[in-house]
């Protein structure tokens, strides 16, 4: 009877319960939020239910030397977790995205792809506060990185200058694309008055089969020049684009767009949830993470508006742009262009600005892919 | 983990050097927004001149097009809108129409009108 009573306390000493802390109950509840949001608000459901799940699994408390932890080597989650910490992961979620994306709005507008420049100040404002705050230069390139508003960006980056920042520096970045609309509707309002609400933009020209084919060939050639170490994301993205555009491997691009990208983000979302254990997650490192993603967030819109009205100053009449486009900058497709739609729609119910959204939009992903290849060549 | 300690010591060395050439990244902020510009405005001159090009070439098909045929396929379907409207003849305004659209496009499709407008009602 002895032994029996024993075995089932020295059991119990291996359950949750009683490895349990506060900073546990903490992680797993902002786990539950996640997907409270992701189901009841629909905010990035599709990344937000991967987190929040992966937030609880990776919070439940265990006893080390089990080989079941995200941390320890050679355990499955460990092993999943291979494609976060070696950096191939987001790769392979840009082809995804260049095999859905539609260059067509950019490529018939190309003067838009300035805006989406301008929005990357986003990155290097948050770079510089976060210098002036006490981080090392490669922890504030990964910590600016969330003002590019894209997830995958983010991961590539910190996983090469500061992978013990990733599991924050990742949810940060998700969280603030989640919240996109949040934002950007009052930055955006602020910026601009009733009269440039109203502008009218002229209808973007047709663009040729031609045009769509030379674009990632051209695309990639020349920023991949400019910026090399950019190349595994821009060369992932231009290449997942052709797939499309070329019109000859209609499967390939539908994998890639499809069942590819579902599978990645899946392990992308449940293992950069996992990572964020409490013991690693929670400090005061994490919350000025988290402030200095929401500034550089502010900063990539308003850069952005400001650079649409900036634009307008040389603008012929005609040929003016709606600076409600300028939040499209930051490259959370198709979220923040959906933003520019509404918010457009608010004062002029037949202004459609969608479709003139997304060409900042699309060239915020190339820049945003830029600044990360930029950052990396520097401090990586 | 040892990964991770690899990449972590790898990159510490050129973070401490930066941090001490540039500690509140101003000129790699300079830097790095001149490069993502330049990256992005070649990107912009390129598909500008490749759009002018391509629509220039454009331009010259439809134009040589209108000679060879006298005139465009705008002008074509204006002048069935037109005759079909005509054909249907329910009122005055598909006249107006007609006739507005005639004039616009079509100024090839008669020789010339009269400019009076008959209603034959059925």
């Amino acid at each position: 009877m002895e032994t029996i009573i024993e075995s089932l306390r020295e059991f119990l000493g291996f359950t949750g319960f009683a490895n349990m802390t506060m900073q546990h109950i903490v992680m797993i509840f902002i786990g539950i939020c996640f997907i409270y949001l992701a189901i009841k608000k629909e905010w990035e459901p599709l990344l937000l239910i991967p987190i929040g799940f992966g937030m609880i699994i990776g919070n439940i408390p265990f006893v080390s030397g089990l080989n079941i932890g995200i941390y320890e080597e050679g355990s499955v989650m460990n092993i999943l977790y291979q494609g976060v910490q070696k950096g191939w992961y987001p790769p392979l979620i840009f082809l995804g995205i260049g095999a859905m994306t539609d260059f067509s709005a950019l490529i018939s507008q190309p003067r838009l792809m300035l805006i989406g420049a301008a929005a990357q100040f986003g990155i290097f404002g948050a770079y510089m506060l976060a210098m002036t705050l006490g981080f090392t230069p490669a922890e504030a390139g990964a910590i600016g990185i969330i003002g590019g508003a894209d997830g995958p960006t983010a991961i590539f980056l910190s996983s090469k200058l500061a992978p013990e920042l990733m599991g924050a520096i990742a949810v940060s970045a998700y969280s603030y694309m989640a919240l996109v609309p949040v934002i950007q509707r009052p930055i955006m309002l602020m910026l601009t008055s009733k009269k440039e609400r109203l502008i009218r933009m002229a209808p973007p020209r047709p663009v040729s089969q031609k045009e769509k084919i030379i674009f990632p060939i051209a695309g990639f050639i020349l920023t991949a020049m400019i910026v090399p170490s950019g190349m595994p994301l821009l060369g992932m993205l231009f290449f997942g684009n052709l797939l499309k555009e070329s019109g000859v491997t209609r499967r390939l691009a539908e994998t890639a767009r499809g069942p590819l990208i579902d599978v990645v983000t899946i392990l992308i979302g449940v293992t950069v949830g996992c990572s964020t254990q409490a013991d690693v997650f929670l400090s005061w490192q994490s919350v000025k993470i988290f402030l200095l993603g929401l500034i550089s967030f502010v900063i990539a819109t308003v850069c952005g508006v400001l650079f649409a009205k900036f634009m307008n100053l040389f603008a012929r009449e005609g040929h003016k742009i709606n600076p409600l486009i300028g939040n499209a900058g930051v490259s959370a497709v198709p979220d923040s262009a959906r933003v520019s739609e509404t918010v457009g729609r608010e004062f002029d119910r037949n202004n459609h600005l969608l479709m003139h959204a997304m060409a900042p939009n699309v060239a915020g992903v190339i820049g945003s892919a830029v600044a990360a290849g930029i950052l990396l060549g520097f401090l990586g | 983990m040892a990964d991770l300690l690899t990449i972590i010591l790898a990159t510490s060395a050129k973070s401490e050097m930066l941090a001490q050439r540039d500690p509140y990244g101003f000129i790699m902020t300079l830097t790095a927004v001149a490069v993502v510009f330049s990256a992005l405005f070649i990107l912009y001159i390129f598909f500008g001149i490749l759009g002018d090009i391509i629509s220039g070439k454009l331009k010259k098909k439809v134009s040589s097009k209108v000679k060879s045929t006298g005139k465009t396929p705008d002008a074509d379907t204006a002048a069935a809108i037109a005759m079909a409207l005509q054909e249907q003849n329910a009122g005055e305004i598909q006249a107006v129409i007609a006739l507005a659209l005639e004039e616009h496009f079509g100024q090839n499709v008669h020789d010339q009108e009269s400019y009076i407008i008959t209603i034959n009602r059925k």
